[in-house]
């Protein structure tokens, strides 16, 4: 019996649950938060690789293929034409901060700093633009997320930035 | 005919035109950014060349290093494809003074139909209709708020150079108007390298209808049935049929002869597309713009009509004659393309990035896909969100929507998010299906971007998440191992016993 929790992140955040996997000989069974999904599993086990293809039947009786795998710390899910991303998570993750410090302004997706607009010490208002950044041809402003002053500015411009990676420190 | 063509693209297109171009026995010469260097349309090349660099100034739009590739490969003609330099007059004279023939129009001819001012007042001489605008504005000035005051918000501020959306704001009040000005003359000038913009009154209800016309060196022109692109987010298209469903053979045949007309009056040749905004109520018309190059969905022109159109562009940049008829170009059936883009159709469409760890794209009857990437590459930041395109057709519209549906449903994708999702339900959409939408489609139905969980999504994922977050396979740097299993049998049915 293996057993762990995992939190939905794409589409949507979602709330952390518990499950349990058994995998007898005579196949699988899996709960979630203690109780039974009545699903059919049908996928080849000893799949090499990352991903995992396979079918399932649902309780409804509908049958959707999916496909999943792990990419880095993302458990990446395909079904029926809908994409999901779960993370597992761990007593550290779930110690660390979902959201990052109070009010700092992250990047909304990745892409390059085109400009910073800020610089240390520097007073800012709610709203007021920090920097912009580009992605794949598009701009996106990144508005100040409150008022306060600026203690660090955590890139330059033309730096490649991840999504949720910290753009600008600020303090009250 | 030309014997080696440099392909001055990358992505989908530039895997489209060297199909065309090896088909008809041309050599062909691709170009790469150093993030592109295990790119589809790099690895079909018969020669391929670094650009050195990771932006798209480094790259693809530095016409120096173009120039200088095409001169050692020695490639007497260059394929622009769309986007970067295709709409840039002085690069196609840089390539006429380097002795390469550019495919696509004149330097001249692209100068006074790409530029959207000028466009607008051939349109007006050859007596298609257009919509009102303003001249060149920087700032606001008393003859912007003039124009503002006569017309009313919301106004539409676009950029007179280029195209794509890109430089394109919606102004919906006075105090976002300066703001919009700015914004839009920064992204044109850093697209397109021109920074004008203009404003022009907003017809929110309007269809966005576009002709493809094909004209020749001799004098011949032709257009072919329409395309119908309402189906847009941020001004970009998202989804293409042809014919539009709005639109009769009366209708068709006026806006037709409106772009056939705007091409000779602009000593045009080559593919070009004259764009119109359809009013369906009134069924007037309004001349957009012109693009001076192929087309994203130009690909649903060729399912209806079988004709390649890139073997058109190059035959006539050769000087060759266009030797189809206008009565030829009527086309059978319906055709539609959803445009695949690595974005979050759930968070106002953010580009989304990752290694495509799974693409396995559908295939079957009336399906075609021009794809760009391929399984196990990375999808990064610096260009364009496309993908791939997928095209559906058949004999009538709701084969060809069919087929589209069950398609996108079955393109199993793994690494990067994409709108797959959310072209699922616009194609499903009862209005959609109907054929009643304009370019507010999306707007108007804020719901498909939104994400709604269904029954399925709160009880089957979860638990089918379990079962593969223990039996999918791991990458590296994943945290939590698996233990090697040995399964006598290698497909077995997992299920049966439910937990006690």
């Amino acid at each position: 019996m293996k057993e762990g929790r995992l939190r939905q992140t794409y589409p949507a955040a979602g709330p952390v649950f518990h499950y349990r996997v058994e995998e007898p000989e005579s196949g699988a069974t899996v709960s979630v938060d203690g109780i039974a999904a009545g699903l059919e599993i049908v996928a080849d086990t000893n799949a090499v690789g990352e991903v995992q293809r396979g079918w399932i039947r649902a309780a409804n009786g509908n049958r959707p293929a999916f496909a999943a795998g792990w990419i880095g710390d993302s458990l990446h899910l395909w079904l029926d034409g809908q994409q999901y991303v779960f993370e597992r998570v761990t007593a550290q993750s779930v110690a660390r901060p979902v959201a990052a410090p109070e009010g700092d302004a992250l990047a909304p997706m990745p892409g390059t700093v085109a400009q910073v607009l800020v610089t240390a010490g520097q007073r800012v208002e709610a709203g007021e633009t920090l920097a912009v950044m580009e992605s794949m041809k598009m701009e996106l402003v990144i508005a100040s997320p409150r008022a306060g002053v600026v203690k660090r500015v955590a890139v330059a411009e033309g730096d490649q930035v991840d999504r949720g990676m910290r753009l600008v420190e600020l303090e009250e | 005919m030309f014997s080696k063509v440099l392909v001055a693209n990358r992505g989908e297109i530039a895997v489209r035109v060297q199909q065309t171009l090896q088909t008809m026995g041309v050599k062909t010469v691709a170009v790469y950014s150093d993030t592109d260097r295990l790119a589809p349309h790099v690895a079909m090349a018969n020669e391929a060349h670094p650009l050195d660099g990771i932006t798209a100034a480094e790259t693809y739009l530095d016409a120096g290093k173009l120039l200088d590739i095409a001169h050692r490969s020695r490639a007497d003609a260059l394929h622009p494809g769309y986007g970067f330099l295709s709409e840039n007059p002085d690069f196609a004279r840089q390539c006429r003074q380097a002795r390469v023939v550019f495919i696509g129009p004149s330097p001249e001819s692209m100068e006074a139909l790409g530029d959207k001012l000028r466009a607008k007042d051939l349109a007006q001489q050859a007596g298609a209709p257009v919509v009102p605008g303003s001249g060149v504005c920087r700032q606001v000035d008393p003859s912007i708020e003039k124009f503002a005051a006569v017309h009313g918000y919301p106004l539409l501020v676009k950029a007179a150079a280029g195209g794509g959306g890109r430089g394109m704001r919606l102004v919906n009040s006075r105090e976002e108007l300066e703001s919009s000005l700015e914004a839009a003359s920064r992204e044109a000038a850093s697209a397109f390298g021109d920074g004008r913009v203009f404003l022009e009154r907003y017809i929110a209800q309007g269809r966005h209808v576009e002709v493809q016309i094909l004209a020749d060196r001799h004098g011949n022109a032709i257009y072919f049935p329409e395309r119908e692109c309402s189906i847009q987010r941020r001004h970009q298209k998202l989804i293409e049929e042809t014919p539009s469903p709005a639109v009769g053979p009366e209708l068709r045949q006026r806006m037709g002869k409106a772009a056939v007309d705007l091409a000779k009056a602009a000593g045009y040749t080559n593919a070009g597309t004259v764009e119109f905004l359809l009013d369906p109520q009134t069924q007037e018309f309004y001349f957009l713009e012109v693009n001076t190059r192929l087309q994203v969905e130009h690909p649903i022109t060729e399912a209806v009509t079988g004709l390649d159109l890139v073997e058109w562009q190059t035959r006539i940049a050769a000087g060759e004659t266009l030797t189809i008829d206008q009565a030829e170009t009527q086309g059978t059936g319906h055709a539609i393309e959803c445009r695949i883009c690595a974005e979050d159709p759930y968070n106002g469409f953010a580009p989304a990035t990752g290694r495509l760890a799974l693409w396995e794209p559908p295939a079957g009857p009336g399906l075609r896909l021009d794809s760009g990437v391929a399984q196990g590459l990375e999808v990064a930041s610096h260009f364009d969100s496309l993908l791939a395109k997928l095209i559906a057709s058949g004999p009538d519209r709701a084969i060809a929507l069919r087929r589209m549906e069950l398609a996108l449903a079955r393109f199993p994708t793994l690494g990067v998010t994409t709108n797959v999702p959310l072209l699922m339900d616009v194609i499903r959409h009862p209005e959609f299906q109907a054929g009643e939408y304009d370019t507010g489609f999306l707007e108007h139905h804020g719901e498909l971007t939104q994400w709604q969980p269904s029954d399925e999504s709160a009880h089957t994922v979860p638990a089918l998440a379990a079962w593969a977050a223990e039996n999918a396979g791991l990458t590296s740097n994943n945290t939590h191992p698996l233990p090697n299993r040995v399964d006598p049998s290698p497909w077995r049915t997992l299920g049966g016993k439910k937990f006690p």
